[in-house]
């Protein structure tokens, strides 16, 4: 579950105030809106990445996150350009959640195979980010993302920036991901194609207000 | 009529400048300075002298020799009759055995030797000698007696080994090169560990004071050299706070204690007797370190931020978001970043470091052994006339400056990393 209660955020001159939501636990959420409105900064915040929460609460899974440095929170982020360890190999991205949890390497090796199964990305593992398509960027980012098991993921436009078909394949495995594994998405986006087919919760940030509803509304 | 439509032709088709005169300014200009430094370096090389073959050396000495001789023939002529007559006899005839040059079964380099050492004997000692008594005796032979000595000390003169083994063979100058490494080195070390931290911090945060901060960064940049010298010797040698006793030994062992300012530097050398170590800064190899440091840290200070600046932090964020603590994205994730930066930020460092001579002069003086660096020792040989041996010293600088940062630009290109 992610929920926001009476949320103010500042970043720099930018101010984001009363923001309020819910996204059920295992529920597919859908943030729109326009660009430059504050969908990534909310993101960040509730990533734990903007250190400007002026008032209000965030919970993940019913505890209280506010004050949580970012480690704490349990939360998967795919940042709109993918960032991935640029110094690290694919295995090595992958693996790192698990590295940081002190994982034993057979499990790592196991864990890091199977995600990347289901990414289809095991071509992929020994080489380096360098040169690697958007399309397998983001899915290295997914795996990445989800190595550790969080219980929220957040995508900040995860499908922007992709060629046609890239696009779809991508669409097509986040709805995968979210039959197959219990967690919560918060999917940042301003395509209503992609809210229709994926979205099950929907939110739009508009002039500094969150209105929850459905897609029409 | 559209207005889109195409406009009427130009009276002449349209034909793009030629970029013949832009590379030829970026040829010509690049090619100046280029040229410029090579000449330099090839001034360097001409300058010092290689030594002269054992042949030649044996030809030069032999005409100067010649020359000693007539001199003296002239000195023996003039002091015919005086109670001088048969000393200048005796130096005529030595000087004539020495302008034979016979080889006496033994080598040239053998015989080039055994000449310069007779006849250094000859004119520092027996001519000496001459001069004086006939100034004495006020025998009118004193201006001939010194026209073969200086004819003497040119042969001698010929026998110089080359500039390169001069300086090669010159433990203070191999101190001080071997001190000008290891000093660049440990500082450009030290540069790097505060300059990354420094940087990041700029880089990423932001505070009150930043623009202050960030000013007062660049003071030793902006700061002749000197000039840091100079702040570095008053504030650990004329600050005082208070006064301490100070235990001297005399020669006979007896010890007597005299009051004197307690200065940092006097602090730091009570502490380090305390432990039993002779500690000094000014003066000493540490003092040499902190006179490089304290610039070419402000030039690697500059370096990283801008490295860190160039890395996005979104990496470091997802690194956290996964998992990482701060420090923990900064080592696993920034660090091999900016790695490249980091190479450059210490080659930078080690380079100034290199060249810094002002803050070594003020702060440390110039003593053999302890803190002669490779430029201090240019500068002493050029002070003493030595110009060809300043010269040497000088490639000898380049050379070891070529050689490492060639060294650390292949551990850049080696990287996995094509695209940085």
């Amino acid at each position: 579950m992610i929920q926001l209660e009476n949320l103010c955020l500042r970043n720099g001159s930018f101010e984001l105030n009363d923001l309020s939501m819910t996204i059920a636990s295992g529920s597919y959420g859908i943030l729109m809106g326009r660009t430059g409105c504050g969908k990534t900064t909310i993101l960040e915040a509730i990533c734990g990445l903007q250190p400007h929460v002026k008032s209000g609460i965030i919970r993940l899974n019913d505890s209280d996150v506010t004050l949580l440095k970012p480690a704490e929170r349990g939360i998967g982020y795919v940042p709109q350009d993918s960032a991935l360890f640029e110094t690290m190999s694919i295995f090595e991205n992958v693996a790192f959640s698990l590295r940081l949890r002190k994982w034993i390497e057979s499990d790592i090796k196991e864990r890091v195979h199977e995600l990347a199964e289901l990414m289809a990305i095991t071509k992929l593992l020994d080489r380096r980010p360098f040169g690697l398509s958007g399309g397998e960027a983001k899915r290295v980012a997914l795996a990445r993302a989800l190595a550790a098991s969080p219980n929220v993921l957040c995508l900040d436009e995860p499908l922007s920036a992709l060629d046609e078909e890239t696009h779809g394949e991508i669409c097509d495995l986040l709805g995968e991901l979210h039959r197959e594994i219990e967690v919560t998405i918060l999917h940042i986006t301003h395509s209503s194609a992609e809210a229709h087919r994926l979205g099950e919760t929907f939110l739009r940030l508009e002039e500094g207000q969150l209105i929850e509803g459905n897609l029409e509304s | 009529m559209s207005s889109l439509a195409s406009p009427d032709p130009s009276p002449s088709p349209f034909r793009p400048k030629s970029d013949t005169p832009f590379f030829f300014g970026l040829g010509s200009l690049s090619g100046f300075y280029l040229f410029l430094i090579l000449a330099l370096i090839l001034a360097l090389a001409i300058v010092p002298r290689w030594g002269k073959s054992d042949e030649t050396k044996l030809l030069l000495m032999g005409q100067s020799l010649e020359e000693a001789v007539y001199h003296l023939k002239v000195a023996s002529k003039n002091a015919s009759g005086t109670n001088l007559d048969q000393k200048v006899e005796d130096a005529l005839m030595e000087a004539k055995k020495l302008a034979d040059l016979k080889p006496d079964g033994q080598s040239k380099a053998g015989l080039v030797k055994q000449t310069t050492t007779e006849a250094r004997a000859l004119a520092n000692i027996r001519l000496s000698e001459l001069v004086k008594k006939a100034e004495t005796e006020k025998v009118d032979i004193v201006k001939e007696i010194d026209q073969a000595k200086n004819s003497l000390l040119n042969a001698v003169a010929f026998d110089r080994p080359s500039d390169y083994a001069a300086v090669f063979n010159d433990p203070g100058i191999r101190a001080s090169a071997k001190l000008s490494f290891v000093s660049c080195t440990i500082s450009a070390l030290l540069s790097l560990w505060v300059a990354a931290p420094i940087g990041y911090t700029m880089s990423r945060f932001q505070f009150r004071g930043k623009n202050f901060i960030d000013t007062i960064l660049d003071v030793p940049i902006v700061l002749p050299p000197l000039v840091i010298g100079l702040g570095l010797l008053i504030l650990f040698n004329n600050i005082s706070f208070g006064t301490m006793e100070v235990v001297y030994f005399d020669r006979d062992g007896s010890q007597y204690i005299v009051q004197e300012n307690r200065t940092i530097e006097r602090m730091i050398q009570q502490v380090g007797a305390s432990i039993g170590f002779q500690m000094r800064i000014t003066n000493g190899a540490a003092g040499v370190v902190l006179a490089q440091f304290m610039v070419a840290c402000a030039f690697a200070v500059r370096t990283m931020r801008n490295t860190f600046d160039q890395i996005s932090p979104r990496q470091e964020e997802v690194a956290m978001t996964l998992g990482s603590s701060r420090g923990e994205a900064f080592w696993n994730i920034v660090l091999p970043q900016g790695y490249r930066g980091l190479l450059a930020a210490g080659t930078l460092a080690w380079a100034r470091s290199l060249g810094e001579f002002g803050p070594i002069l003020i702060f440390c003086g110039i003593n053999a052994h302890r803190t002669e660096v490779m430029s201090s020792s240019v500068y002493l040989q050029f002070s003493i006339g030595e110009i060809e041996k300043a010269a040497v010293v000088s490639l000898l600088m380049i050379a070891l400056a070529f050689v490492v940062l060639l060294l650390v630009r292949n551990l850049g290109k080696s990287d996995a990393m094509p695209n940085r």
